[in-house]
């Protein structure tokens, strides 16, 4: 009878009014879930079509390879995708400064991101929300970031940075800072035991320092090491004042040995103190 | 351990009994662990009754797959932190599938596989027919959506504006 019983039930369900349609709500929520992981985004989005598709909609985690957020998205939207959807890249493109700007910067931290980048950002929101306890954040949402410097960024927003990229304290393993201003640079180098005067470091801590340097003589960059982290300063930072600036963890010793190569590196004295 | 000659009996959901080898159940999470369960002897080729909730048609086209997907690595590469795809059918099952589209009940056959693969924990075959379901919603509008899966809009006024304006950017 329950054989009986099911199979009727079955008919009403996938028989109904009408033959030509798929009866996705008499699919349990799980297998819903397995359906919408394999809709694109958009089509994800515009697929809640009443409350339980949008419910579940909501429910479910998925990723995303590939993701660039515009100021024309709204705040609600980009709220919505940050609760979900994990990451690959995420690109920010945002100018000017108004409420939805400021709102959907802020939300940036809520996200689960691999590589965060700001492709295109105005230098007034920058300014404005990217002080140190938003960049402290930032390395909770992301595994690399690259943004632009600015100047409410202090050495000791570099500093806090450094120790959770170090202690693998949080998601962060590489920040990327183009065009750093060479003042919050030195201030932070200072801060960790490290002076650079008239082409010398000097420091009294375990570090190695290597330069790639031209057949000309002159600096292109530096790479100090501290174990597997990496503090790399464009030569620009020392010669105009501002220049590139990252901090790296690396992963492996075969990538620390590559940073390290001596074919295009040389390895430079550190002075004691 | 498999015992490719090994086969296996099913009873389906309208009493049909079909025998099938061990080489195509492998694939079924479901029979495998009801196999395990009656713990058979390692000589023995027995003709072990599984019971199956579901129907004979539906059977026999998961069978024609798991006949086709027999080589099929094990156990199946499950996809985590990847994005999902649903462009990647082989060619054989979107051959497969296409069959049901000239059948005034496609649709159902459709579900009928899906859910039969999810019973039964085929998880190659419930991928690929919840592929072709998301093929048939992709980059489609909101009112086409609506009526290809028959769906009213139960929504309040407020609810639908609050859903426009996030979908402000994705809504054609």
């Amino acid at each position: 009878l329950s054989k009986l019983s099911s199979s009727v039930g079955m008919d009403r369900e996938i028989g109904g009014r009408n033959r030509g349609y798929f009866n996705i709500l008499g699919l349990p929520t799980e297998l819903i879930k397995h359906i919408f992981s394999f809709l694109d985004m958009k089509d994800r989005l515009r697929a809640r079509v009443n409350k339980r598709l949008d419910g579940i909609e909501l429910d479910s985690k998925y990723h995303v390879d590939y993701l660039k957020i515009h100021h024309h998205h709204s705040p609600d939207f980009v709220r919505r995708i940050a609760q979900n959807a994990s990451i690959g890249s995420l690109y920010i493109y945002l100018s000017g400064l108004n409420e939805s700007n400021r709102e959907i910067f802020n939300l940036i931290k809520e996200f689960d991101i691999d590589k965060l980048e700001f492709a295109r950002i105005g230098y007034e929101i920058l300014k404005e929300m990217m002080v140190d306890s938003f960049l402290s954040d930032l390395t909770r949402s992301c595994k690399s970031m690259h943004m632009w410097a600015c100047r409410s960024v202090t050495s000791d927003g570099l500093y806090q940075v450094y120790k959770t990229i170090k202690d693998r304290s949080a998601k962060l393993r590489i920040l990327f800072v183009n065009d750093i201003i060479d003042e919050p640079a030195f201030a932070f180098l200072k801060h960790i035991g490290i002076t650079f005067r008239d082409g010398t470091f000097y420091s009294n801590r375990n570090i190695e320092v290597y330069q790639r340097i031209m057949d000309n003589g002159s600096v292109v960059f530096t790479r100090i090491f501290e174990g597997y982290l990496e503090i790399f300063l464009d030569h620009f930072v020392f010669m105009y004042g501002w220049g590139n600036f990252k901090l790296i963890l690396h992963e492996t010793r075969e990538s620390l040995e590559e940073a390290k190569n001596p074919e295009y590196f040389d390895r430079v004295e550190v002075s004691p103190e | 351990r498999i015992y490719p000659l090994m086969r296996v009996t099913l009873t389906t959901s309208d009493g049909a009994s079909v025998t099938v080898s061990r080489q195509l159940t492998k694939h079924s999470g479901f029979i495998e662990k009801a196999i395990t369960d009656m713990a058979v002897d390692d000589n023995a080729v027995p003709l072990s009754a599984v019971a199956v909730d579901v129907d004979d048609a539906t059977l026999k086209l998961v069978i024609e797959w798991l006949t086709e997907h027999r080589d099929d690595a094990l156990p199946y590469p499950e996809k985590t932190d990847e994005e999902r795809r649903a462009d990647d059918i082989p060619a054989w099952d979107q051959a497969f599938v296409q069959k049901w589209d000239t059948k005034e009940d496609q649709q159902q056959t459709l579900y009928a596989v899906i859910t039969a693969a999810d019973k039964l924990d085929i998880k190659g075959l419930l991928d690929m027919t919840c592929k072709t379901l998301a093929n048939k919603i992709n980059g489609k509008t909101v009112e086409e959506m609506r009526e290809i899966l028959q769906l009213e809009c139960d929504f309040t006024e407020e609810e639908l504006a609050e859903i426009r304006k996030e979908n402000a950017w994705c809504e054609n």
